[in-house]
């Protein structure tokens, strides 16, 4: 026949790309991957996940509702979670998991910093779904967010609130918050999570780091505009208009990306504020207190 | 050929019975003058100014026109350079402008992540 006589090489040129990207696919799939239910609240149903903690499921409530009654949906299995604490901020409610599995808690990636669009996977308890990190969204027209959150993009539907993204080596990247349009959802960094469990742990509620520093958010600028007398950042040595320029690992350029740097702080763990004063960078150490 | 001395002196002694007698010429000036009178107020007022116009030009010889000519040529000269001017102020071209100010929007600061778009923040100064 003649297309037994076609060389193989001509066919399997034209399918190097597709190989590829099977091969990339799989390479995915090889690592474990998370394993969300389905959770009702009054008001709608969410995927959970295991937290980085494993002794705890995590999702992410409307905020219309309490957080604190929710029903995991198992086939026709249907049972209440123990509420344990939750963020009024970010809206990551916590329950005790009934399978603690660290294996599970093991796949969070410690934090997700990448500035530049890459593909991502949304997996729910129903379908899994390509997506697309596009940028990280710090405000809203002219509402400052209280952390940055990430913007990612659908083709097919956007999955429920608490759907785990994993990057392209499997790890939890964040959790879906809710749409923001018919192809693109709002997504609460996997470093937003972990900040938030630590203190669920410890406090059953975040407990917010606080230095004493005033800004302003009319001012694009991250212009200090006032240091509280016998505050940490006072006791620093910090002052009065001097420019935010870093907070931890933070880089710091407007108003918005203080505030989202900000939020990260701990109390009574020391953090490095690198402040622009006379046109010249000094770094300060400071150790934020609960407030 | 040239008349001898007698005959003109003949000829004087003849013509010396012709003359008018005493004080002719003085009534016939004054006549004249009553006549000049009579028929300029006869005339009208512009025909009278341009009589007169037209009887000054006509005694000015052309010398003193030139000379006239070029006195006001030098004073006009003159005061131009002379008479002190404005600076020069350059016309910026005509654009059309938009006298519509528009406010610059008041920045809030969300406390909690609520994204619905009735939701509002603080917009004072915040304390971290």
């Amino acid at each position: 026949m003649v297309i037994n006589n076609r060389p193989r090489r001509l066919v399997a040129v034209p399918l190097l790309p597709a190989l590829c990207l099977v091969s990339g696919l799989s390479a995915i799939s090889s690592f474990a991957a998370p394993e969300p239910i389905k959770v009702e609240f009054p008001s709608g149903t969410a995927c959970a996940i295991s937290s980085p903690d494993p002794g705890f499921l995590v999702s992410v409530h409307s905020g219309a509702s309490n957080s604190s009654k929710a029903t995991w949906i198992g086939g026709s299995n249907r049972t209440s979670l123990e509420f344990i604490g939750d963020d009024k901020i970010t809206r990551l409610c916590f329950f005790k998991n009934p399978n603690p599995d660290a294996s599970q808690a093991a796949l969070w990636a410690d934090d997700f910093r990448s500035e530049n669009p890459g593909a991502l996977r949304a997996i729910a308890y129903s379908r899994t779904t390509d997506c697309t990190f596009q940028k990280w969204v710090t405000q809203i027209g002219d509402k400052v967010l209280p952390l940055g959150l990430l913007s990612v993009s659908f083709q097919n539907g956007i999955p429920p609130a608490g759907t785990p993204l994993v990057d392209s080596s499997g790890k939890i990247v964040g959790l879906i918050l809710q749409p923001g349009s018919a192809t693109m959802a709002y997504a609460i960094p996997a470093q937003a999570v972990h900040r938030v469990v630590q203190d669920i742990v410890a406090h059953r509620k975040l407990v917010k780091g606080w230095l004493g520093i005033a800004l302003s958010p009319g001012s694009q600028i991250p212009r200090i505009t006032g240091v509280l007398p016998n505050s940490p950042a006072a006791d620093a040595g910090i002052l009065e208009n001097d420019i935010l320029v870093k907070a931890g690992a933070y880089p710091i350029a407007r108003y918005p990306d203080a505030v989202n740097a900000l939020f990260y702080t701990v109390p009574g763990e020391t953090t490095s504020l690198q402040i622009l004063r006379n046109n010249k960078r000094i770094e300060y150490q400071v150790t934020p207190i609960a407030k | 050929m040239k008349p001898s001395v007698e005959q003109i002196s003949n000829l004087l002694s003849q013509r010396s019975d012709l003359r008018p007698e005493e004080g002719y010429w003085q009534d016939f000036l004054r006549e004249f003058h009553h006549n000049q009178r009579v028929e300029a107020a006869s005339k009208s007022a512009p025909a009278a100014f341009l009589d007169r116009f037209r009887s000054w030009f006509s005694e000015v010889s052309p010398s003193k026109w030139a000379y006239g000519a070029g006195l006001a040529y030098a004073t006009a000269t003159i005061a131009f350079f002379l008479v002190p001017r404005g600076a020069e102020v350059e016309t910026m071209p005509s654009a059309p402008v938009n006298h519509q100010v528009v406010p610059a929007p008041t920045m809030e600061q969300l406390e909690q992540l609520n994204l619905d778009p009735s939701t509002e923040g603080n917009t004072g100064e915040q304390v971290f």
